[in-house]
């Protein structure tokens, strides 16, 4: 209790410097339009936070990203078993993968635009982000499968269930949990810069977008704070049900990964 | 019933083994014994079906092989117990983990994991696993490897009699070991 209260107080101690800075910011700059308050935006935050189209909105932006994710956390595990297991599979896709990796997100919104409508496209841009991690973490994972004790499981004749709790489950775990709380992040990024391109309906980044066209920078500022909220909320929330749905051998491969 | 006949296995374009032949009943111990690298890990590994020989016949009537390698190889996330228990199938695994893990001096570390173990230790799991396994023939690469000697004396009595009712292959280098497993002996 009193380290987690020394850590608390750490962390305010952190956060309450960077206001007085952006506090001291504005005081100099004088001009609301380019820099608001802290005040200023946590006061446009409540308002908006007061009525239920704020509450829409972030909702069906959750809802588009979260899709997003899920999405791609399974194809990326699809993608990963085959290439894993086809080398052909794996030829095939690398350069596809090399090439969603290197293509900046805003091409693909243009480009994607073209496709899917513009409530579809934060979903699929923020699939796309995330993929690429995923796939790439979970090859990781089944190629650092311990060939001893694949022979223990094959000697031993385990069933399929078996192996798949005893040792591939423990071993990519770690490596999957790792690109989610990673991408987590980006592919919250990435889905609302989407919206903002696209204009998405019902979205943050349509809100964003309106605050730059008709110069709302505590809108603007109130809005972004949301989005910083929510990617460390959504992130949290991953960690913990992990931790929740975490065996102890699952726990036990990563604490022995971790060493 | 083993018999191997003129078995000869290449790895990576060295011959291992050059017309190795063999024969075992269905119960007793056999003990390979020769220098480091002439191929006896090899031959074990042909016969718990990891390595496909070039050429010979191995014919067997042993339809369940326990293998403990000459490493422990055990889930560093599982426990002793359940490392045991982990091979064995059916309600009664816990409780067949226990007893065999009893059996070779560990049932008081059941719930450790391998990184508190010794490398003796460790050893004895992973003898506990083969011989919970219950194969007919069991196969030990150097099981007594780290094993000080004190604790040697109550595992040879125990692979001396599961001998009595199971075939038994070991490698090991010491003479000793096979003539109180009471096996015959084969140089290679």
């Amino acid at each position: 209790m009193k380290k987690f209260l020394k850590s608390l107080g750490g962390t305010l101690l952190v956060l309450a410097f960077w206001l007085a800075l952006w506090w001291l910011g504005a005081i100099r700059m004088g001009r609301e339009l380019l820099l608001p308050s802290p005040l200023t935006v946590l006061e446009r935050l409540w308002e908006l936070a007061l009525t239920a189209d704020f509450w829409l909105i972030v909702l069906r932006s959750i809802l588009r990203v979260v899709f997003g994710i899920l999405l791609a956390l399974l194809s990326g595990v699809l993608l990963a078993l085959l290439t894993s297991n086809i080398p052909f599979l794996r030829r095939l896709f690398y350069p596809l993968l090399s090439v969603i990796k290197a293509t900046p997100v805003a091409s693909f919104v243009i480009l994607a635009l073209l496709w899917l409508g513009s409530s579809a496209l934060p979903v699929f841009i923020s699939m796309l982000i995330v993929l690429p991690v995923v796939w790439a973490a979970v090859s990781d994972g089944i190629g650092a499968f311990d060939k001893e004790l694949t022979e223990v499981c094959r000697v031993f004749t385990l069933p399929f269930g078996k192996r798949l709790r005893l040792l591939y489950l423990p071993t990519v775990t770690p490596y999957f949990l790792s690109a989610c709380k990673t991408s987590i992040g980006m592919a919250w990024k990435a889905g609302v810069a989407a919206e903002i391109l696209a204009v998405s309906p019902v979205s943050i980044g349509k809100q964003l977008y309106e605050a730059k066209i008709y110069l709302e920078t505590p809108d603007l500022f109130a809005w972004t704070l949301v989005v910083v909220l929510l990617s460390l909320v959504i992130e949290k929330l991953v960690t913990l049900s992990f931790r929740a749905l975490g065996k102890r051998e699952i726990r036990r491969a990563t604490y022995a990964q971790g060493e | 019933m083993l018999k191997v006949n003129n078995l000869c296995v290449t790895l990576g374009g060295k011959p291992v083994l050059e017309n190795f032949s063999l024969f075992c009943e269905d119960t007793g111990c056999t003990a390979l014994m020769g220098a480091s690298g002439i191929g006896k890990t090899t031959f074990l590994r042909v016969l718990a079906g990891l390595i496909k020989p070039d050429s010979g016949e191995v014919e067997s009537t042993f339809t369940r092989v326990s293998v403990k390698f000459q490493e422990p190889r055990l889930f560093d996330w599982l426990t002793v117990k359940q490392n045991v228990a982990a091979v064995l199938d059916g309600g009664e695994a816990d409780s067949v983990a226990e007893a065999w893990l009893a059996s070779v001096g560990l049932e008081n570390h059941l719930h450790k994991y391998p990184h508190e173990l010794s490398g003796g230790m460790a050893q004895r799991v992973a003898l506990a696993r083969a011989l919970a396994y219950g194969g007919d023939l069991l196969l030990l690469d150097e099981p007594f490897s780290a094993v000080d000697e004190a604790t040697k004396a109550p595992l040879l009595d125990l692979i001396r009699e599961y001998a009595r009712s199971h075939a038994v292959i070991l490698i090991t280098h010491n003479r000793e070991e096979a003539e109180l497993l009471e096996a015959r002996i084969v140089q290679l």
